[in-house]
């Protein structure tokens, strides 16, 4: 698995770093953690930016105790070296699995999106300020929310630092991609959290009852025959933005945005936006 | 020995029950009669009197059998089953109370989904079959093992008649339970009060249970939205009511369960 | 790959889709693999024949992956075992090391990702 963690020099980028190193502790995920600095490349690195993501890898490297990590810690002090038209610091040479440090120039939301196409990333993992505001300090307008609409992969918004003890998963069971239900396993056994399934019903642009059913059923035994607790809820298509709105406030609410996905037909893209802005707590968007 | 009637269709809903009947069984000492009922619409009842009649129900009979026995190959439910699966035809209400009566049955069992709609569940409990029901019901919403058990009471409950069929199920159960208040209240999140609080209802119930040798691991009140009290319980395998009279807090409580819940009367 | 023998790969994992996606990629590169949904298969299939690589996944029924992986090791230390779970822990990853695996994988991954790992695990076997 590889993950991308956007960081800024913000206390909610700091405070993200616990919980992606817990997943990093058990997928031994590839990392790469990437900042965008305002200036100009021309202008030359940002010294701050550059001294917080160093910072931050420091932060994230002391989660790991003992020789069982995957991820070497430096022999000597690190430093930025030139790369691509930005920044980066390499993993240490003997480290089993990657975690990188990189630092670019120019758009925030378009560095990203381009990082994590050229990577291959799985998942996009970013922090931002706490409630209803839900910003980037001093960049593009909505940022998370953008990100989370308009990433080609799954993105997990990391909105406060309370535990997840549900994860409410809104699949659209009728097109459900083998790496979203993979995506969901992880973060339920990360939080050793209750899942809940909620399934769509509803006469328009949904497939029959009996199909849907069909489906729930098959998505309820995958989980049960991995000793997970899937409750479900079905809910009509009409009512789900309300549903998805209260249910934020009960856990994590994942929902899935694949390309085939009825949700993303069903639902203008402001839904996401809202639902990043607006949710109680993390979103993830798989697809 | 408990009797049990345990309805089957071709959906989610009773794949479920049929899991969580096989489980069931493992806790309680339970024997289980599977049946189904095939509704044909007017348009196929038309189809000729007599010989021709006949024939056809048996065809639709037949058609029903196979239905049932594919879905209990499929789930393969570790279930303490009497016979083969009964099979009616007609409506649906109307033969299973018949079969219910019929049968002198102590539980019927069927899965019904958990939904987001309260009059969903309101149009279940008041229902024919459930608001004529000679026995408890139990609502499979959700798959799950039931460890622990858990006895709801609140307004509108009468401990004596709870407690009176709570007995005929539990003798045989091979869990405990708990015994939880239910109060509405507009909170931001679920408050546990003190016992006391629970007043009469708590109390009857405890000592009802005492007085025919049962104890309850712990007795608790809870105050909240039907929302917040109805997520409490995910922990809880199995509840046990009775069935709401009226629109209330504690009906909306219980459409919002997601626990296998036994209504009773 | 034509001049000498081809990198004998085994993968188990219940998950049929898995084989299915990954057994027709590592084909085309050359592999010569075999799939198995079931650890009991798989078990006798080890005891049979000494792969390369085996890629295993961890939470299965009957044998779970940890045992049939420590089976693997104990037969034929010299083959390199990848691991593939869904449903990682902390614990599953250390264990996994303790017992000599090669790469440790969380799903999902992406099949570029995998081939990384084998032909690494291939270029240690060939010293």
């Amino acid at each position: 698995m590889r993950i991308l963690l956007a960081l800024d020099n913000q206390s909610y980028s700091a405070g993200i770093i616990p919980e992606v190193a817990k997943l990093a502790a058990n997928t031994w995920a590839d990392i790469t953690m990437l900042g965008i600095q305002s200036t100009n490349a021309s202008a030359g690195l940002d010294q701050a930016l550059a001294a917080t993501m160093l910072a931050h890898k420091s932060s994230f490297l002391a989660q790991f105790t003992g020789k069982d990590s995957p991820y070497a810690s430096p022999a000597g002090k690190e430093v930025f070296s030139p790369d691509n038209g930005g920044w980066q610091v390499g993993a240490a040479p003997d480290s089993s699995k990657a975690l990188n440090l990189k630092v670019r120039a120019g758009s925030a939301i378009k560095e990203i999106m381009a990082e994590a196409d050229q990577q291959g990333c799985d998942l996009i993992i970013l922090g931002c300020s706490n409630g209803a505001d839900c910003q980037w300090h001093g960049e593009t307008l909505n940022l998370p929310q953008k990100i989370a609409k308009d990433a080609g992969c799954s993105v997990l918004v990391i909105k406060e630092q309370r535990p997840t003890k549900k994860i409410i998963s809104c699949l659209d069971q009728s097109e459900i991609q083998q790496e979203s239900l993979e995506l969901i396993n992880q973060i339920v056994t990360l939080h050793d959290a209750d899942l809940k399934i909620v399934g769509l019903t509803g006469p328009k642009g949904l497939k029959k009852k009996e199909d849907t059913e069909k489906q729930m059923a098959e998505i309820q035994k995958y989980y049960t025959d991995r000793q997970i607790n899937a409750w479900i809820k079905l809910v009509e298509k009409e009512g789900l933005e309300a549903y998805i709105a209260k249910a934020s406030n009960e856990g994590m609410i994942a929902l899935w945005m694949g390309k085939k996905s009825m949700l993303g037909k069903m639902f203008s893209s402001n839904l996401i936006e809202k639902l990043v802005a607006n949710s109680q707590s993390s979103v993830l968007i798989l697809r | 020995m408990i009797k049990g009637l345990l309805n089957i269709d071709e959906n989610l809903a009773s794949s479920i029950a049929l899991r969580y009947a096989g489980q069931l069984t493992d806790i309680l000492s339970m024997q289980i009669q599977a049946t189904h009922v095939e509704e044909p619409d007017a348009k196929q009842r038309s189809a000729g009197t007599g010989w021709v009649q006949r024939t056809w129900e048996r065809g639709i009979e037949e058609a029903g059998m196979q239905t049932v026995l594919r879905l209990i190959k499929t789930e393969n439910p570790n279930c303490n089953f009497i016979a083969n699966p009964k099979i009616f035809v007609g409506d649906r209400d109307d033969e299973i109370l018949e079969e219910l009566r019929k049968g002198r049955y102590e539980l019927f069992v069927e899965g019904n989904v958990n939904t987001s709609n309260v009059n969903d569940f309101y149009r279940l409990i008041t229902s024919p079959l459930y608001s004529k029901s000679p026995c408890p019901m139990l609502v499979l919403k959700n798959l799950v093992v039931p460890k622990k058990g858990v006895i709801l009471v609140g307004d509108g409950v009468d401990p004596q008649k709870l407690i009176a069929q709570f007995i005929k199920i539990a003798k045989t159960a091979k869990v405990d339970f708990d015994l939880v208040h239910y109060k509405f209240q507009e909170n931001n999140e679920l408050v546990f009060l003190d016992k006391r609080e629970g007043g009469s209802y708590l109390a009857d119930t405890e000592s009802l249970l005492k007085e025919n040798g049962f104890s309850v691991q712990s007795s608790k009140v809870i105050c909240g939205t039907p929302e917040q009290a109805a997520d409490s319980f995910r922990e809880y395998g199995l509840a046990i009511t009775t069935f709401p009279t009226r629109r209330s807090p504690r009906m909306e409580m219980l459409a919002h369960i997601p626990t296998p819940l036994i209504l009773c009367r | 790959m034509t001049d000498k023998a081809q990198t004998t790969i085994l993968i188990l994992d219940d998950e049929p889709i898995v084989s299915k996606r990954l057994k027709p990629s590592l084909e085309k590169k050359g592999y010569e693999v075999e799939t198995f949904t079931v650890s009991i298969d798989a078990m006798k299939r080890v005891r049979e024949k000494n792969f390369d690589i085996v890629i295993t996944d961890l939470k299965m029924e009957g044998v779970d992956g940890m045992q049939f992986l420590t089976e693997v090791k104990s037969r034929s230390p010299e083959t390199e075992v990848i691991v593939i779970t869904g449903f990682a822990t902390m614990e599953t990853a250390k264990e996994s090391f303790r017992k000599g695996v090669f790469d440790f994988l969380a799903k999902p991954f992406k099949l570029g990702e995998i081939a990384d790992v084998i032909s690494r695990a291939e270029k240690k076997k060939q010293g």
